[in-house]
């Protein structure tokens, strides 16, 4: 071999491994363009991470090349936008009670329900295909499900406490008249001793006189709870207000989901395996496409 | 009635005496343009002379200088054989005319509901600085609805709608009683406009589809909706969001929508409302306190947020 040879052929070898790459990506954009063309989303989620798509759904498509996903990077949230319409026609189908706020491109923030003041309960991953569900959310629902066993409500007993409460404060407001006159009669007793006091008695007297003012104070102690009865009502009814709300919007959550899942365990176990039920779903409709 | 042609100082002593005779003929012939009209409210098989009678009769003065009648009407009880007059000439008669001796003057009318508490009476009455008059329960003084015949206007009282009907009547009868005895007030409402173009404000009573029931007050805390949301669970039905405005509505089956939802208008001024739909456009906001208890109490528990505004001054 001269040294010219030698030139030439180190110079055609790296311009072949670059024309080899170049005519790779321009493949994947088409083969992409060709799925956003035809609608196939399908191949669209196998293009954008070909791994996962051979790992979970086990097919052997040779044309689609991994590495080449980053060349969308900066058009990821158009495409998540655009798969977004089947992929919520299938969820609302699987998943009744979830509803999807689109807050920025590509983005979607789950809503659970149509009842009033539903709550927000994380997001949906459009490209991968996962729900994130909010921590928080899903642990109180998972609560209740638990609690469901013992027919009880997450607030149950806290709003048994504080009812209890309220009860407790409303006898100490209708009592105000028994404790006016008793306070009255104390008055009277106690100006009564101090008018028929004499030196010898004075211990005895002492005694008595301080026991009309302990209980004296205590209902004046009893007066100033009363006072701030109903503030204090107002508040824990409040409260109650607030915990029967969330109890009510967990079990229309529960409710919902025992109607589409039957249990907890399957819905949890649904909604982690998206991915391969989506895509399965997709290739079953390729299926009867085909043969039709 | 004096004429001012006939100044009795300045005639002679015959002249006097005529203008005597003739201001007793004017008088009475002013009695007798009185008994006509009468005769008219009482008679007339039509409706436009019963309209023009009771209107003439509200502003008419019997007595004259000369010529005093002891016993008279009040004006408003013309407009109370108006109403009785109208119900009878399209054949509604669950409303009772009731006449009552009185010595200082002509009997005293008013009108009873005997299906539904025959101790309740109601009348009209004028108030001071205001035109037309108000139809009364005489015991709670409770203005059902204002009407004034010259003005063709009637205007219902969402207040008294909501203590007199929501509060007391449903409390003494069944809901079918209640609802016919006010059923009788929309009657009356409705020939009104059927027959003379009246403008009425039926109010909480209007069973219209696109009626809405505007609240009085602008703003509503967080806590009207939530004590909604939770009592509807507590009745095994759901009060759902509604997307494209701040609010809810509520499937209260038999397709009866019941909607409270807060309007926003161009300005970005922002009232609350409710809605009651049904294909049949029988539901109003009244019947449906009526028919549902569970939504009655909540409003009636925060009537001071919820009450309806009102046209009737």
């Amino acid at each position: 071999m001269s040294d010219e040879e030698n030139t030439i052929e180190s110079q055609e070898q790296p311009n072949a491994k670059l024309k080899q790459s170049l005519s790779g990506k321009i493949a994947y954009l088409n083969a992409l363009q060709d799925a956003v063309d035809q609608q196939d989303d399908r191949l669209t989620y196998e293009l954008l991470d070909p791994e996962r798509y051979h790992t979970e759904i086990s097919s052997t498509n040779e044309a689609a090349k991994s590495g080449y996903f980053s060349l969308v990077d900066d058009v990821r949230s158009q495409i998540a936008h655009y798969l977004s319409y089947q992929l919520i026609d299938y969820l609302a189908e699987i998943y009744p009670f979830f509803y999807y706020r689109e807050i920025a491109e590509g983005e979607f923030k789950i809503l659970f329900g149509n009842w009033w003041d539903r709550r927000e309960f994380g997001y949906l991953d459009v490209l991968n295909l996962e729900f994130q569900f909010d921590k928080d959310e899903y642990q109180k629902l998972s609560g209740t499900f638990q609690l469901d066993a013992n027919n009880k409500h997450l607030n149950t007993e806290n709003i048994a406490k504080i009812s209890e409460e309220n009860k407790q404060l409303e006898t100490l407001l209708s009592n105000q008249d028994q404790r006016d006159s008793r306070k009255a009669q104390l008055r009277d007793q106690l100006a009564d001793t101090s008018s028929n006091s004499s030196f010898w008695e004075s211990g005895k007297v002492k005694e008595e006189r301080q026991a009309l003012k302990d209980e004296l104070t205590k209902l004046t102690e009893e007066d100033q709870k009363a006072a701030d009865a109903r503030n204090t009502m107002k508040s824990n009814e409040d409260r109650i207000l607030a915990l029967s709300k969330e109890d009510t919007i967990l079990s229309y959550e529960k409710q919902a989901i025992k109607q589409a899942f039957g249990s907890f365990e399957s819905f949890t176990n649904h909604s982690k395996k998206l991915y391969s039920d989506y895509l399965t779903s997709l290739i079953g409709k390729e299926k009867v496409r085909a043969d039709e | 009635m004096s004429n001012e042609s006939l100044n009795p100082s300045s005639l002679t002593t015959n002249g006097r005496l005529v203008a005597y005779s003739d201001s007793l003929k004017a008088g009475l012939q002013h009695g007798i343009e009185f008994t006509k009209l009468f005769d008219q409210l009482t008679n007339t098989k039509d409706a436009n002379e019963l309209l023009a009678a009771s209107t003439a009769l509200f502003d008419f003065q019997m007595d004259t200088d000369y010529v005093v009648y002891p016993h008279k009407y009040d004006a408003n009880d013309y407009y109370l054989i108006f109403m009785s007059r109208l119900l009878e000439l399209h054949d509604d008669k669950d409303a009772v005319l009731n006449s009552r001796e009185d010595n200082l003057k002509a009997d005293t009318l008013f009108q009873t509901f005997p299906s539904i508490d025959d101790s309740e009476e109601f009348h009209f009455e004028k108030r001071p600085n205001q035109d037309g008059a108000f139809y009364v329960e005489q015991n709670s003084h409770q203005v059902i609805f204002s009407l004034n015949l010259r003005e063709k206007t009637m205007y219902f009282n969402s207040d008294t709608i909501t203590k007199l009907f929501i509060t007391e009547w449903s409390g003494k009868s069944d809901n079918e009683a209640v609802t016919n005895a006010v059923d009788l007030f929309i009657q009356f409402g409705k020939y009104l406009v059927a027959d003379f173009g009246f403008n009425v404000d039926f109010n909480m009573l209007d069973a219209s589809n696109d009626k809405k029931y505007v609240l009085a007050k602008t703003d509503l805390s967080e806590q009207i909706m939530d004590k909604l949301f939770v009592a509807t669970a507590d009745n095994n039905l759901m009060l759902q969001n509604m997307d494209a405005v701040q609010g809810a509505f509520l499937d209260l089956g038999n397709q009866i929508i019941f909607s409270l939802y807060k309007e926003v208008a161009a300005d970005g001024s922002g009232h609350w409302v409710i809605t009651v739909q049904d294909p049949a456009e029988k539901y109003s906001l009244f019947e449906i306190f009526n028919q549902f208890a569970f939504l009655k109490k909540w409003f009636l528990d925060n009537l001071d947020e919820l009450q309806i505004g009102s046209k009737m001054s």
